[in-house]
């Protein structure tokens, strides 16, 4: 995972197989809470999926900013170039 | 009494019935339920009174509104509600009264109810003194209703959220699965049928059926293991249990019409121990 593309394709891989969203609901402006339905659990649950897959700690203060799929992907750029 | 006549009366009736409802929520707010706040006791105690005061209130409102003649009510298998104690009680929502049916079955139970009635005069002292749930849209609704039943209390949800919408297929929220999964606790199922519809979303209350009295069954399901939907992550487990439960409600709802008297003349049944068969 080097890019933004990778991590928007790992991202949507994760959404679809733990949280059991439609694939083609998932784009980078999809509103995470709004259009993909996602719970304030889902998204403790997907902070900790995220560590687990780039071996980071993922602030959750950072983490309940993101509004859509696209601020995820951002936040999760910016940690791996650190 | 002939036809119109006695429509006419479930009017008034219910009319009569739903103000004795708010006063005596008032009543209880001015009187006993400030008692039992007074009392030497702990603050899980004293919602417990509060709760048993409000079930045992409930119950007499539904025995006011059977003999009026505005609604017949059919318990079935009551004793699989046992006490309830560490169980979420989950029912379908298709009637303003479903919440009061409930409660009418449980010495002890709270439940989550809507913010708003925070904000009734006539039934917040009610819904604070017996430690009933908000339902604000916040994780920590859910960590508070988990504990509760972790506990070993009993917590009534409705699903749905909201009343249900007629000839719509039932949407159940998450939030239900998600407690009863957080606190590792089987919920017992209760499906509510109402025959005519009636005092449903966006009807008034004067909006009774012309033909009868509505016929309410009540009926207390088997208890649903959670445990069953452990899955990798809580979210998956929600959203699987959540969609068990919705198809769970389309296959039993319709199942309550073998149980429906049909007798206008049933009142308050809760039938023997083996519950009521036609």
């Amino acid at each position: 995972m080097q890019n933004k593309d990778d991590i928007y394709a790992e991202l949507k891989n994760m959404l679809v197989e733990f949280f059991e969203i439609d694939e083609a609901l998932i784009s980078m402006d999809a509103r995470l809470y709004e259009e993909l339905d996602l719970d304030s659990i889902d998204a403790i649950d997907l902070v900790v999926k995220l560590q687990q897959k780039i071996g980071k700690q993922v602030s959750p203060e950072e983490f309940k900013t993101a509004r859509k799929v696209g601020d995820v992907v951002n936040i999760v750029y910016d940690l791996i170039r650190q | 009494m002939p036809s119109r006549i006695n429509y006419y009366w479930r009017i008034l009736a219910t009319g009569c019935c739903f103000a004795c409802f708010g006063l005596g929520g008032f009543a209880l707010s001015i009187t006993i339920l400030p008692l039992i706040r007074l009392m030497p006791a702990s603050a899980e105690r004293k919602a417990e009174l509060s709760q048993y005061v409000v079930h045992h209130s409930f119950r007499l409102f539904i025995r006011l509104m059977c003999g009026c003649g505005v609604i017949s009510v059919t318990i079935v298998n009551p004793e699989k509600l046992g006490n309830a104690g560490g169980h979420l009680i989950v029912a379908n929502h298709p009637s303003l009264i479903d919440v009061i049916l409930v409660i009418s079955m449980l010495k002890k139970s709270a439940c989550i109810v809507k913010q708003a009635l925070w904000r009734n005069p006539f039934l917040r002292g009610v819904v604070s003194a017996a430690g009933y749930i908000s339902n604000t849209e916040s994780r920590a609704v859910i960590d508070e209703s988990a504990a509760y039943i972790k506990d070993g209390g009993s917590l009534i949800v409705f699903p749905e959220g909201t009343r249900s919408v007629s000839g719509q297929p039932l949407k159940f929220q998450r939030g239900a699965a998600n407690i009863a999964l957080l606190a590792g606790k089987n919920i017992i199922p209760i499906i509510i049928t109402c025959e005519p519809p009636s005092l449903r979303k966006n009807e008034r209350w004067y909006n009774v059926p012309r033909a009868s009295r509505m016929l309410f069954t009540v009926r207390v399901g088997e208890t649903i293991d959670v445990a069953a939907f452990a899955s990798e992550t809580h979210s998956l487990a929600a959203r699987r249990l959540t969609r068990f439960l919705e198809n769970y409600y389309q296959q039993e709802i319709p199942k309550n019409e073998h149980f429906n008297t049909r007798d206008q003349n049933a009142d308050y049944r809760v039938p023997g121990p083996r519950g009521y068969h036609p």
